[in-house]
């Protein structure tokens, strides 16, 4: 299907859908990323903080 | 539910940390001194494996892939075990790894100085190591993921979001810029040519530095950072932004290094929008990474790690402040090919990849071979010198840079250029080329002060061994989801319909056109809709996601490849479209062609472009703008990236072959006051008739409009046109073979700009 475009056609088209598709799809995750329990982020960012022991 | 005790595979991490050590060493050797070699044209001694043009790529290589790709899988390996409470499964693999990717270094290290490249900007190995890195990276893979199936702790930090889309993107991105059609074990074409493998080329080349420099570093920034300062990480939501924001976006900005090329209009324009939007991501990373030492700060006068990291993450927030900048088309104008970029680069490479490394090797030493660190003053020296080091370095580059792009593009009243000589511009910045090789012999002290550090540490304990004490269920650990309810489930079906129905609005016609339209909106309503009602299951829904590392990576590659695809296909799907605009370049002859594999195999686009943009400074020095169809039989493409010496794409008929000659035999001779190297050895050494053969057939299947050729009447063409150029040359005493290199080289550059035939002559440019 690509053969049948010409470059100059497409220029503003694609750029506009690639920023409009990816900011929905990168906020739509984001907000769901937000809204992660706060119970879920305390036990998350004390994950490196564990201690090993070495000998 | 029992408890068992886990012991670290930490062997394989402390071989990584050693080698990424030494390879370290080299990395900035071989450096300081290609850096050095600009001042001083005599340090290439004349000869052909130490030159700049096949030391360079040397450098490069092992900064990238030795350097930062060791010190990224010692740091992958040990915080993952650690964050997941799981050993690494594979002794076996594990040691594959580190003696498989330690192998393809020391093979790069050879290949490299002998003139084995493919010609292409951190892609150089040849095709027999791409496959070797390509199946080590395997290995790699299956280690990780392995670790990630049968981990004791159900919860993926943050920093292991990163090393996925470090392990996925990065096979992505390499397999597709290393699709080639070998001519011999050591040589192979790309399949890719002209404008369509410069936007595969700096798609790869961008998202190297994006996905092998930035996010598997993020990854350990967001470990070791909070480690070294004792407290979790600023905001652990803004961590997540972080990391969708530059999967979404960083994949789309490759475009910008090709800004004002003849690169279609509309991708120029894709890759500046992108790079700017990096900004804000890149700098809530950085702020989040110095916030984390809220209340710590006074640590940094005591704590070496901690200094190199605050210090490391301000130059990520610097360079990724300096890149979009860069990347508006107008400042482009001004920096793309000169000396701004190294600088960039630099600020990057040695004040964010090489301080966060030397902040977590201090930070890990003593604690795998058990002991303290030898000495926290020379550690606090080595972080100063350094210091002085990138700032002498950078600065020097952004001054030089900046002479050079001002100088090339300045016009007088009368419109002439003000500077009509290249040389002056090379001479004006001397001083700063000497202050670089001060700042990067400055950074390798530092290093080596480093090494001497560790050395002593390593000396004073033995290999420790690390254990964590898990609660194991009685059932085996469940993922949060399947690989199916990750795909169906109603966020990831909103976000597909969103897409298509984008697409649909964009690319069909009319009616449908419209009805797409309003389907995209509906969808959109109705997503919103559904949130709100069911917000708490969609949440659960991302939470569970989160567990779940197969769905996980799944989705991440989709949103990396996304940005690959838009860019990609239409230029190489459309190849026609692109091909009737303007002059059309015809097949190179034998002997071009020899002599342009003999200018890749030199490393010549190291110094020179092939891409004059449509600026009046250039158009009036080098002749009219670069079009697509000038390149599209260039297997790769050599367009180029960096001036130290000038454009070359209509150098072809400027000089007679007797400039070429004495040029490349002493360039000081023609040029007075260049810092370009000799090449002897291209006046002893024949040309390689043997291989044209194959090379031609190659060439053929992808494309190149070569006509049936014999080998008899290549031989037969390449001795002819050769016995030309040495004809005109003994017209000034001059007697050399035809089948010499030289004369090759003198017949590739003498029909640059001249090798195209009309549009409308397009069906009779058949060769020879």
């Amino acid at each position: 299907m690509f053969d049948q475009l010409q470059l100059a056609d497409i220029s503003a088209t694609v750029g506009m859908i690639a920023f409009a598709t990816s900011f929905s799809v990168f906020a739509f995750i984001v907000t769901l990323a937000l809204r992660c329990p706060r119970r879920k982020i305390a036990h998350l960012e004390h994950m490196p903080l564990e201690e090993e022991k070495r000998s | 539910m029992r408890t068992q005790t886990i012991e670290y595979n930490d062997r394989v991490v402390r071989q990584f940390l050693l080698a990424s050590v030494i390879w370290g060493v080299v990395a900035m050797l071989v450096g300081v001194f290609i850096a050095a070699q600009m001042s001083f044209h005599v340090l290439n001694f004349d000869t052909s494996w130490l030159t700049f043009g096949r030391l360079r790529p040397l450098h490069t290589n092992a900064a990238i892939f030795a350097f930062v790709g060791n010190m990224i899988f010692a740091g992958v390996y040990h915080s993952t075990q650690r964050l997941t409470r799981t050993r690494l499964p594979s002794n076996f693999l594990s040691a594959l790894h580190f003696w498989g990717w330690q192998g393809i270094i020391v093979s790069a290290a050879i290949t490299l100085p002998l003139g084995f490249s493919r010609g292409k900007e951190y892609a150089e190995l040849i095709w027999p190591i791409n496959i070797a890195v390509t199946l080590i990276w395997v290995v790699f893979a299956i280690n990780f993921f392995w670790l990630l199936a049968v981990r004791n702790e159900k919860s993926l930090y943050v920093a292991i979001w990163f090393y996925i889309a470090t392990i996925i993107t990065v096979a992505m991105l390499y397999i597709v810029n290393h699709l080639q059609w070998p001519t011999s074990l050591l040589h192979a074409y790309p399949i890719f040519g002209g404008v369509q493998d410069a936007l595969v080329q700096w798609w790869y080349g961008h998202n190297a530095v994006a996905f092998f420099l930035t996010t598997p570093i993020l990854g350990i920034m967001y470990y070791y950072l909070p480690k070294a300062a004792g407290r979790p990480v600023y905001s652990y939501r803004l961590s997540v932004v972080h990391f969708w924001s530059l999967v979404f976006i960083y994949i789309w900005a490759g475009p910008h290094h090709l800004l004002n090329t003849a690169l279609p209009e509309w991708l120029q324009t894709l890759g500046m929008v992108f790079s700017l939007m990096l900004w804000a991501p890149s700098w809530g990373g950085m702020l989040n990474g110095l916030l984390t030492l809220r209340g710590a700060w006074d640590k940094l006068r005591t704590d070496p790690v901690l200094k190199f990291f605050a210090a490391g993450v301000t130059f990520y927030g610097m360079s990724t402040f300096e890149g979009p900048l860069l990347a508006i088309r107008s400042i482009n104008a001004v920096s793309h090919y000169t000396d701004w970029t190294i600088g960039h680069v630099h600020s990057g490479t040695l004040g964010w990849n090489s301080f966060m490394a030397a902040g977590m090797f201090y930070w890990m030493a003593p604690r795998l071979w058990n002991t303290k660190l030898f000495s926290t003053r020379l550690a606090d020296v080595h972080f100063w010198l350094g210091m002085v080091g990138i700032l002498l370095y950078v600065a020097s580059m952004w001054v030089s840079g900046i002479t050079q792009g001002l100088m090339l593009s300045a016009v007088t009243p009368e419109g002439v250029l003000a500077y009509p000589n290249f040389l002056e511009v090379v001479n004006s910045v001397r001083p700063m080329l000497h202050m670089r090789i001060l700042g990067g012999a400055l950074f390798l002290f530092g290093f080596l002060l480093m090494c001497y550090n560790l050395y002593r540490t390593i000396r004073s304990g033995k290999p420790a061994t690390a254990t964590v004490e898990v609660a194991i269920p009685d059932k085996p650990l469940k993922e949060g989801m399947g690989l199916a309810a990750s795909l169906f489930n109603a966020p990831v079906l909103y976000s597909f319909l969103l897409v298509f129905f984008g697409c649909a609005w964009g690319f069909a016609q009319g009616a449908i056109s419209t009805i797409a339209f309003v389907l995209l909106v509906e969808t959109l309503l109705v997503a919103m809709i559904h949130m709100s009602i069911s917000g708490i299951k969609w949440s659960h829904w991302y939470e569970r996601l989160l567990e779940s590392w197969l769905p996980f990576t799944l989705l991440t590659f989709l949103a990396a490849v996304a940005g690959g695809m838009i860019q990609i296909l239409p230029t190489v799907f459309s190849k026609e479209a692109v091909a009737s605009d303007g002059p059309m370049q015809r097949a190179y002859t034998p002997l071009e062609l020899a002599g342009r594999d003999i200018y890749v195999r030199e490393g010549c686009y190291n110094c020179h472009s092939q891409m004059i943009r449509p600026i009046v400074g250039e158009v009036l020095r080098y002749g009219p703008s670069g079009r697509l169809t000038e390149s599209i039989y260039d297997f790769p493409f050599q367009w180029g990236s960096k001036r130290t010496g000038p454009d070359i794409q209509r150098v072809g008929g400027k000089y007679p072959n007797l400039w070429h000659f004495q040029h490349m035999l002493n360039p000081r001779t023609t040029s007075i006051g260049s810092n370009m190297p000799a090449y002897p050895w291209l006046f002893r050494d024949k040309t390689d008739v043997a291989a044209l053969p194959n090379k031609i057939a190659v060439l053929r299947k992808m494309g190149v409009p070569y006509g049936p050729m014999t080998n008899e009447q290549i031989t037969a063409s390449l001795t002819a046109e050769g016995q030309i150029i040495t004809d005109d040359l003994a017209k000034s005493d001059i007697k050399i073979s035809p089948d010499k290199e030289i004369i090759a080289v003198i017949a590739y550059l003498q029909q640059l700009g001249k090798n195209h035939v009309a549009a409308t002559e397009k069906a009779a440019a058949t060769n020879p």
